[in-house]
């Protein structure tokens, strides 16, 4: 009895203090939970909101109100759900394209339509709204754009909208990345140590550090290090911040931070893990050396590539060997086997059903003498060896984190150089792929003697705006409606190669060499390999198959499989790789040249 | 084989094209009427606020009480449909009894909490130093500086330079740097892409009209307690070469704003105090204020003339300062120089400029022997 007249009290006090009404904030009000009062939170609201008819924000807090409560596992029912919804239909009416209720309309909704609502609203704010409210507006847009993509810049473009209206706008981080890319970098530093920044918060700090560290902000990260207070300083943060400080060359600081870590709280593999990369980061490489086979001892880490340790050795010759890395050479030689032994899986396969057909009087389905299944083995091996090779030397922790699960920390997806993986990838491919071609006469089969160059051409580029046509369709349809929400590492490693290296590097690798590399493989080597021992359209399947698998989508496998079917075709009928190459290129050159109009046609 | 097999397939993709089609045209025309109900949701609210700032300037300028009972009524009405700028003006109508309102600090406060809920950065700024200083309403310094940090943040030029002055005036080094910070952003814009620009002249102009404000607040006393000694003081926190700009700003503020508190008596006592230092500009809005002005006791067409022959006499033709001499030479009943020296503004205007058609109305005015009311 007496908690309720507490909270009877308390309740009473803020909502209906005069003073304390400019702050009336549902959620601030009711931080505890006012278990025994709902009935009469919302009617002190709806006195409120019917005491001052022309209050908007009164009226909205009045239906937040019905449905925060509309949430309560206590006070749940079926009539406060529609009772709230009822109540915001009713502000519409009410106070007809008023910003203030769209705003909280678009905020409660999920559906597709909000993004063009608020960039509707935005495009039209005019002399409308106030400048907290476009503020407000453009703050909306920035995170359901940031919602539905991880760093897109037009959520950063609308942040700087927010941002220049209110200064009190929380998303300085997206404005300062934003600002790093039109290379304004100091401006990016100072937005982010500014003193006007009304959130002051650790762990919001040490987003701010994450950051800076990637500017390599020295001085700046000093700044925003020494607003910590000791008793913010928790494990987690201790080891964060103690990385970045090193990187940062501030020694002592670094060490005096992670000497603090009580350890209570932190993993002590972890902890490990953040002594050797602060050791590392101040080239204090013996010290990294003695925290390497710490950690190695401990159960649960543990490095069966010796990617870590070969890092160490790149750094310090010197530094000695023990027996326990033969435990990783053994791991590293059983993966190449391993990688071998899948290799030889599906020709051998092919094979034996060669032998078979062989047995039985059926000739195989190809007609070409130049390509033979070592060369299907050997091209199949090469991709996959330099898919893990690639992520193994570019992206050890993706590497990892996708093949053994453990990790001392989750891997930095957002900052992933993808694009130099992509690189790595496609030049290592080039190189082991493109002599297959060139060596005892093959390179004839890149051409195309049963057609004339025009044909080739033109097929080619019929089928390709066809396909991408086709491909668009599944895209165009939001993925998520197909139950099939993916996150493909591909587009995402191409986007960071044209913003890494410019568009005509992006365009030679995924127009030109791919192209060149995947049809010498797919519709070379392993179709016409596959078709030395069994019928042609068989291998084609099967080529197509394996082809579609490496793309990693789902939803445009049975796409994927389509076109390199149709390219298996075309190499056929024109009796030479040319037709299928061309189509790849202008497949992937359209697709290329349209990224590259919508981020740099686009806003920045 | 693979003929046979494209054969069957084509039918099956043709209607999965068909289908795509469909589901895409279907769509777009949702999206249409979405766009369409928002645009007509945003028709209506555009027709409040232009009734709101049309009934504002109607009850400034009223000719008789039952006009101004009308716009009244009109200006309530978009007070209770949610719009800010009508709550703002209620609140300072019924703060100081001005054009016929009672004074009413009940009625006031209600239509500022209304506005400040909404994040009006005016709003925020006049209730909080109201609040800040006990005046008017009871003191509440913690809420008052709150507001005015909150005005600060929207943009609001006075509330910066309040914030400003007062954290240098503390001198230790957090508040040196916070206030080094707020002068920083005044000028200063991000554009999303430009990113961050910084303008010299355009930090001047703010700080002048921030500083300005504040000293009009202080030796006028609506807003805060007068206080000539304060109000000196933020005349210094103005470059001097300035100056005389800030106050035909701060004069251009009363003559004209959409506001409540627009007062052509004042503004023009303010333009007179200027007159000796400021810039063309400020020169040719007073000159337009006598030539133009609703109020008969405010014009004065013979002076609005020497005004701007004078300063057309330096050498420099703006068209819109040549638009102002056509209009003083009307409102002196000099109606043929009127039309000629309107014919030269439209030329030195162009086509395209945004006043050139209002322009080619007031020339066929002068043209019928009539001048031109702001």
């Amino acid at each position: 009895m007496m908690r309720f007249l507490i909270l009877a009290l308390g309740f009473v006090a803020a909502a209906a203090s005069a003073d304390d009404v400019g702050n009336l904030d549902i959620y601030d009000v009711i931080k505890e939970r006012f278990d025994d009062v709902y009935e009469e939170t919302i009617a002190e609201y709806g006195r409120l909101a019917e005491q001052n008819p022309g209050d908007i924000v009164l009226a909205i807090r009045h239906c937040e109100a019905i449905e925060y409560f509309s949430y309560s596992e206590d006070y749940y029912n079926s009539d406060a759900e529609q009772d709230a919804a009822k109540c915001f239909d009713e502000l519409s009416t009410r106070f007809p394209g008023h910003i203030e209720s769209m705003l909280a309309d678009t905020s409660r909704r999920y559906d597709d339509n909000v993004g063009s609502d608020l960039e509707f609203l935005a495009d039209n704010h005019g002399r409308l709204f106030n400048q907290s409210q476009v503020a407000r507006l453009y703050l909306a847009l920035s995170e359901h754009l940031s919602y539905y993509g991880f760093e897109n810049p037009l959520a950063d473009v609308a942040c700087i909208e927010a941002l220049e209206r209110d200064v009190a706008t929380n998303c300085r981080i997206q404005a300062a990345t934003h600002l790093h890319r039109l290379d304004q970098t100091e401006a990016a530093i100072a937005i982010l140590t500014s003193p006007l920044d009304p959130y002051d918060e650790p762990y919001y700090r040490l987003s701010k550090i994450q950051f800076l560290a990637d500017l390599e902000a020295s001085d700046a990260i000093a700044t925003v290090y020494r607003s910590f207070e000791q008793d913010e300083l928790t494990d987690y943060i201790r080891v964060q911040l103690s990385v970045h400080l090193a990187e940062a060359g501030l020694k002592n600081e670094a060490m005096r931070v992670l000497d603090g870590v009580s350890g209570e709280y932190w993993d002590a593999a972890q902890l490990l893990r953040a002594r050797y990369d602060v050791a590392m980061s101040l080239g204090d490489f013996e010290a990294a050396h003695g925290f390497y086979y710490e950690l190695r001892s401990l159960d649960g880490w543990s490095d069966p590539l010796l990617r870590t340790r070969f890092e160490l050795a790149a750094q310090d010759m010197s530094l000695g060997w023990r027996l326990i890395d033969l435990v990783g050479l053994f791991w590293l030689f059983f993966a190449i086997g391993l990688l071998l032994f899948l290799a030889l899986i599906i020709p051998g396969a092919v094979h034996y059903r060669g032998l078979v057909r062989a047995k039985r009087g059926l000739s195989p389905g190809g007609d070409s003498s130049v390509w033979s299944l070592k060369h299907s083995s050997y091209s199949l091996f090469i991709f996959l060896f330099v898919s893990i090779a690639s992520l193994y030397i570019f992206e050890y922790d993706l590497f990892f984190v996708s093949f053994f699960g453990e990790v001392w920390e989750e891997p930095d997806w957002l900052n992933a150089d993808l694009g130099r993986m992509l690189l790595g990838n496609s030049l290592m491919l080039a190189v082991l792929i493109l002599p297959l071609a060139l060596l005892k006469g093959r390179w004839r089969s890149l051409g195309a003697s049963n057609w004339s160059i025009g044909k080739c051409i033109l097929v080619g580029l019929g089928l390709a705006v066809l396909f991408r046509i086709l491909f668009a369709i599944p895209v165009a349809f939001s993925p998520e409606s197909f139950g099939l929400g993916e996150a493909l590492l591909t587009p995402t490693a191409i986007r960071d190669l044209y913003l890494a290296y410019g568009f005509l590097t992006v365009f030679f690798i995924t127009a030109i060499l791919t192209p060149l590399v995947e049809e010498i493989a797919f519709r070379g080597a392993i179709l016409q390999g596959f078709s030395s021992q069994v019928t042609w359209t068989g291998s084609n399947l099967l080529q197509a198959a394996i082809f579609a698998s490496l793309h990693e989508s789902l939803l445009l496998f049975p796409f994927y499989v389509g076109l390199a079917f149709v390219g298996g075709v075309i190499v056929r009928r024109a009796g030479g790789l040319l037709p299928a190459i061309i189509m790849h290129a202008v497949f992937n050159g359209i697709a290329v040249s349209f990224m590259w109009l919508a981020l740099s046609l686009g806003p920045p | 084989m693979s003929t046979r097999l494209i054969t069957k397939l084509y039918p099956m993709l043709r209607r999965m094209l068909t289908a795509g089609l469909i589901i895409a045209l279907l769509s777009a025309s949702a999206q249409a009427q979405r766009g369409a109900d928002l645009g007509d949701a945003l028709a209506e609210w555009r027709s409040v606020v232009d009734s709101a700032v049309s009934s504002v300037r109607r009850i400034t300028f009223a000719a008789d009480p039952e006009q101004r009972d009308r716009a009244t009524q009109e200006l309530e009405a978009a007070a209770l449909r949610g719009s800010d700028y009508a709550a703002l003006q209620l609140a300072y109508a019924y703060l100081t009894g001005v054009h016929g309102f009672p004074m009413d600090l009940e009625r006031s406060r209600a239509w500022y909490e209304m506005a400040v809920r909404q994040e009006q950065d005016l709003a925020l700024f006049q209730y909080g130093m109201m609040l800040t200083h006990g005046h008017r309403f009871d003191r509440n310094e913690e809420r008052g500086k709150q507001l005015i940090l909150r005005a600060a943040q929207l943009g609001s030029a006075p509330a910066r330079m309040f914030l400003v002055v007062g954290l240098e005036e503390q001198g230790d080094e957090g508040s040196l740097d916070e206030a080094a910070a707020w002068r920083q952003l005044m000028g200063t814009q991000l554009n999303p892409n430009n990113g961050y620009r910084e303008d010299d002249d355009y930090r001047k102009y703010l700080i002048g009209s921030g500083c300005g404000t504040l000293r009009d607040y202080f030796s006028r006393g609506v807003f805060v307690p007068a206080d000539a000694e304060r109000a000196e003081r933020y005349l210094e926190c103005i470059e001097s070469d300035i100056r005389s700009d800030a106050l035909a700003e701060t004069a251009s503020g009363y003559a004209y704003s959409g506001f409540m508190w627009a007062d052509h008596a004042y503004a023009r006592q303010l333009y007179e105090d200027a007159l000796a230092g400021t810039s063309g500009w400020g020169i040719n809005n007073y000159a337009w204020l006598l030539a133009t002005s609703p109020d008969s006791a405010i014009r004065d067409g013979e002076r609005a003339v020497s005004l701007m022959e004078e300063l057309l006499s330096r050498g420099r033709r703006e068209g819109a300062w040549v638009d102002t001499l056509a209009a003083a030479y009307a409102e002196a009943g000099r109606f043929d120089e009127a039309v000629e020296t309107q014919e030269e503004a439209l030329t030195l205007l162009g086509r395209y400029h945004d006043a050139y058609d209002e322009a080619v109305e007031r020339r066929d005015l002068y043209a019928s022997g009539a001048a031109w009311r702001n």
